[in-house]
């Protein structure tokens, strides 16, 4: 016994930390879990549909369930067909039932079954007033059932993600939306308005940089009063890169004179610390090692590539020996993944990939494998990467790490521009 | 061996997910779990309604700017006082930010340009526009189109304009003149801009 829990131990642990730890596929380990509609269930606009759907992509992209091959159907009252499902190979069934009240309120009932214990584990109601707003039903029902089984939390699809897409030259617009961009809305149009980054884990405001007026500025917008701050604004660019976990300092790349460098600026005391002085080109910032320590992207070798500065001393790092071009860094403690240009081809296309290092070893894992993959972000426990793939359109991409899976998610119209989640 | 101490791990991963469905109590929640709360406020701004007095660009609304695009060379036409005066955008190299012999020649004679129409308007301002093509990474390449409008304004100010008289600002990628995927249309992308500011 003493045995089986270390060894649970050993997994948890490896889980949350070994972003780098290659695990061996073997869907016949995992639960197979079937989700189904109830027969029963309002079928307007086939939501019934959408929500089946994207409950099975959220339980896929969780990696901690097989998808049933068969679909049994049932009312939502019904006793489920316990032997049926068991001889499909079925652990779970979840089947649920929508229902529009008087109000045109959405009443989504859920019910768990484990097939094997023959018994109801979990029922719950979820509720929303907008059709639009289902996609996060979906999720915070792959969440509960996640989480009733002791799973890794999935917590993060619950979030929004924000997002800036091109429409036009010199025209983009500002989104926020789910995890599988299924629920979108417009919160900055008109105008160029890019890098949307989160002021805060709250999610309740997020800073961008808007080229309204002569020079570029950064703004801070709450997404429910719409009301806008303009923080600084500066010659030539300005970028919120990322933002420490208190909330309290922004690393900013800006140029106000004339040359893009690091900047971090205190939001309470409003005032701003070069960082970098090199004359060429520093961009692109983000806090680690408790928001001691900067890594950024510098020319310095005469190709980007990523380096890494203590707040209060002079020392430039170099972090990444591997490639000739690499452009983009996100951090999580002490790892770094990084997008990298495989190709120098000034005729035809290139290829980026995304690769994990640690700064504690030599160790370096390709996470993509082609086509054109950049824009990583971490998420807020480091188990997942979200990221842009450019094809023919742009794709939100995420990469469940401790899986070796990833799932791509189409963005219908526009070119995502940068993303934060 | 390393494979078969990981599908261990991962059976009694599922072998626990399973108990644990087992072991649990139904957990009912009639209270409702809505997902409204937060979302009933998101409003929206619109930067085109708060900017009325201003085109996108940034540039005063009577200055009548329009991009003349003729073969390999771009060219910007500003009007200053109902005078027009066309100068050639300056092209770099693929992931450069430096002027070839050539391009210092297009700054110089955009600099002559520049002075004439400044001896009958000394309050002109000049405003660079650094330009990307599609192959960096975003913020990277806001910042080397920054760095091209930069090297720009260093030729200007070598030819005699008060640095004062500048202002920079960089587009990245999100100002293509051409959209085709193709070299020559990639080239044209790598640009700098001049716009003239009465």
């Amino acid at each position: 016994m003493l045995k089986i829990l270390l060894f649970f131990i050993c997994f948890e642990f490896a889980f949350s930390l070994d972003a780098t730890m290659e695990i061996v596929k073997n869907k016949s380990t995992l639960p197979t879990i079937s989700v189904v509609a109830a027969t029963d269930s309002n079928k307007e606009n086939a939501l019934d549909q959408k929500l089946m759907k994207l409950i099975q992509k959220d339980l896929q992209v969780s990696c901690h369930f097989n998808d049933a091959t068969v679909s049994i159907d049932s009312e939502f009252i019904e006793r489920p067909k316990y032997k049926l499902l068991s001889e499909n190979g079925i652990d779970l069934y979840l089947v649920f039932k929508i229902d529009i009240n008087e109000e045109k309120k959405y009443i989504v009932d859920v019910k768990l079954y484990d097939v094997n214990s023959n018994s109801l584990v979990l029922n719950k109601t979820y509720t929303t007033i907008s059709y639009a707003r289902y996609p996060f039903i979906a999720h915070k029902i792959a969440i509960d059932v996640n989480k009733h089984l002791n799973a890794p939390s999935i917590q993060w699809m619950d979030n929004f993600v924000i997002f800036s897409r091109y429409l036009d030259s010199k025209t983009s617009e500002i989104v926020i939306s789910d995890y599988t961009l299924t629920y979108q809305k417009v919160v900055v149009k008109g105008g160029l308005n890019i890098f949307p980054k989160w002021a805060s884990k709250k999610q309740d405001a997020f800073y961008y940089t808007s080229y309204r007026g002569t020079i570029p500025s950064l703004k801070k917008q709450n997404l429910y009063t719409s009301e806008v701050e303009t923080l600084l604004t500066s010659d030539g660019m300005i970028v919120c890169s990322d933002v420490s976990d208190d909330g309290k300092k922004l690393v900013l790349t800006m140029a106000p004179n004339s040359q893009p460098d690091i900047y971090v600026y205190n939001t309470e005391t409003k005032l701003k610390k070069r960082i970098t002085t090199y004359s060429g080109i520093d961009v692109g910032g983000s806090f680690v090692e408790n928001d001691q320590k900067i890594v950024f992207i510098s020319d310095r070798l005469k190709y980007p590539n990523i380096f890494a500065k203590k707040i209060d001393q002079n020392g430039v790092e170099r972090l990444i020996y591997h490639g000739r071009n690499n452009s983009q860094a996100t951090t999580y403690d002490d790892f770094i993944v990084y997008a990298s240009r495989e190709t120098d081809n000034e005729f035809g296309s290139n290829v980026f990939n995304l690769y994990l290092i640690s700064t504690k070893s030599d160790y370096v894992r390709r996470l993509t494998t082609n086509g054109r993959n950049q824009f990583p972000k971490f998420s807020s426990n480091g188990e997942s990467i979200l990221f842009i793939k450019t094809a023919n359109r742009s794709y939100l991409g995420i990469i469940r790490m401790n899986y070796n899976k990833s799932f791509l998610f189409p963005l219908k119209s526009g070119k995502l521009q940068s993303i934060d989640w | 061996m390393k494979s078969v101490l990981k599908n261990t791990i991962l059976g009694l991963f599922a072998v626990g997910l399973l108990a644990g469905c087992a072991s649990k109590g139904v957990e009912y929640d009639d209270n409702g779990n809505s997902v409204d709360n937060r979302m009933n406020e998101v409003a929206v701004s619109d930067e085109e309604a708060m900017n009325s007095s201003a085109n996108s660009n940034g540039t005063n609304s009577t200055n009548n700017l329009q991009k003349v695009t003729n073969e390999s060379v771009n060219r910007v036409q500003s009007d200053i006082d109902g005078k027009v005066v066309l100068l050639e955008s300056v092209h770099f190299a693929f992931d450069k930010y430096n002027l070839t012999d050539e391009m210092r020649d297009v700054t110089t004679s955009n600099y002559v340009k520049i002075d004439e129409a400044a001896q009958s308007y000394s309050d002109l301002k000049i405003k660079l526009e650094g330009n990307c093509d599609e192959w960096g990474s975003d913020e990277y390449n806001y910042a080397l189109g920054l760095k091209r409008a930069k090297a720009t304004k260093d030729a200007l100010v070598a030819d005699g304009v008060d640095e004062k008289k500048i202002i920079m600002v960089s587009f990245g990628e999100s100002n293509p003149v051409c959209t085709q995927k193709n070299t020559a249309c990639w080239k044209m992308n790598r640009r700098v801009d001049y716009r003239l500011l009465p």
